[in-house]
């Protein structure tokens, strides 16, 4: 991404009374699917098992049309990262903008915004890796009780500081 | 474990602990380990027996035998993983949070800390252990549901929830 893109991705959240930003980032990789060739492997060998087991029953043809769900069940999960799961990722990757305000942890991206409120009952992960998630949540399970995750930050340490710092103020 | 010295280096100045204890070590599994026993038992018998079955002999026995242990894994697994994950667990309850601790054989402790206040929703079942929720946190492997998070399977449930009340309430 350019300075060019990220100033224009830069564009101010609304913000309420009181509200500043404290923190504003965006991922630095998309986030991460399930491509890897373990869950080819299982998925494929799945359906290849089932679609073994619906060769053998040919006389019986109800069971071989309740087989083919998982046939189909299990070849569409293997289908399902490279033909959209990594497209979504894409077009999240493009557009996904973090905020983090004294009042509320925003993500915002082409077809979405999620935000939790900051309060008393927030928590704060950060994952481990080189890139690393920041996830954003309230205990109490209150209205939104969806997590925010920051996916893929270059340096997650710098908001998980901030955030907690704010946090134990709150508390 | 030594809960006092586990947690000594993370308690704050004025806080104390109130309460702590384990769950119980019993096998028994929850109404939400139905579903993955009957589709891993189900998965291992058609998937890998009807894979053997059908090729006798050669490489793809070894498809056949993988199939049937993943499909057992994942009945075992929601069988087993609770009572597991309560035998490893320690608990304890301090007048401004709860802790819930896993010692894992071979991760180590894991030391989690839930903040208890006027906004905590507080609940518990009618069974004896008793089980007492407090918090809820995302799912590692399923994007923003959550899960709940409590002291589970606990002896003298009652007292302890009454304790947590107060806490709640500010009166610790």
């Amino acid at each position: 991404m350019n300075a060019q893109e990220q100033s224009a991705r830069k564009a101010p959240v609304a913000l309420g009374p009181g509200e500043h930003v404290l923190w504003q980032g965006f991922p630095a990789a998309p986030p991460r699917i399930p491509a890897r060739p373990a869950y080819s492997v299982v998925t494929l060998s799945s359906a290849f098992g089932f679609w073994a087991y619906w060769m053998m029953v040919p006389e019986l043809p109800f069971l071989r049309v309740a087989l083919l769900v998982p046939i189909l069940g299990f070849l569409a999960m293997a289908a399902y990262p490279p033909l959209t799961a990594r497209r979504r990722a894409t077009v999240f990757f493009n557009s996904a903008r973090y905020t983090l305000t004294n009042q509320r942890a925003v993500s915002a991206h082409a077809e979405k915004t999620i935000e939790v409120p900051l309060s008393a009952c927030s928590k704060i992960h950060l994952g481990k890796g080189e890139r690393q998630n920041l996830i954003l949540w309230n205990v109490n399970g209150g209205t939104p009780s969806q997590p925010v995750y920051f996916h893929q930050l270059e340096n997650g340490e710098e908001p998980y500081k901030i955030a907690q710092s704010l946090l134990d103020t709150l508390t | 474990m030594n809960i006092a010295r586990e947690l000594g280096p993370l308690l704050k100045q004025d806080e104390v602990i109130l309460w702590q204890g384990r769950p119980t070590r019993y096998f028994a599994p929850g109404v939400g380990a139905f579903f993955p026993v009957v589709f891993g038992l189900g998965y291992a018998a058609i998937a890998g027996y009807g894979a053997y079955v059908a090729f006798q002999g050669g490489v793809f026995i070894m498809l056949a035998i993988f199939l049937m242990i993943l499909g057992l894994s994942i009945a075992s697994y929601a069988l087993f993983n609770g009572m597991l994950i309560r035998r490893w667990s320690h608990y304890a309850l301090t007048n401004y949070r709860a802790f819930v601790m896993i010692d894992h054989p071979l991760l180590g402790v894991d030391t989690t800390d839930w903040p208890i206040n006027k906004h905590t929703d507080l609940r518990h079942n009618a069974h004896d252990p008793m089980t007492i929720t407090f918090a809820y946190a995302p799912r590692r492997f399923f994007g923003r549901s959550m899960r709940v998070i409590g002291f589970e399977h606990i002896d003298d449930g009652l007292n302890v929830f009454r304790v947590m009340m107060d806490v709640r309430d500010g009166l610790h």
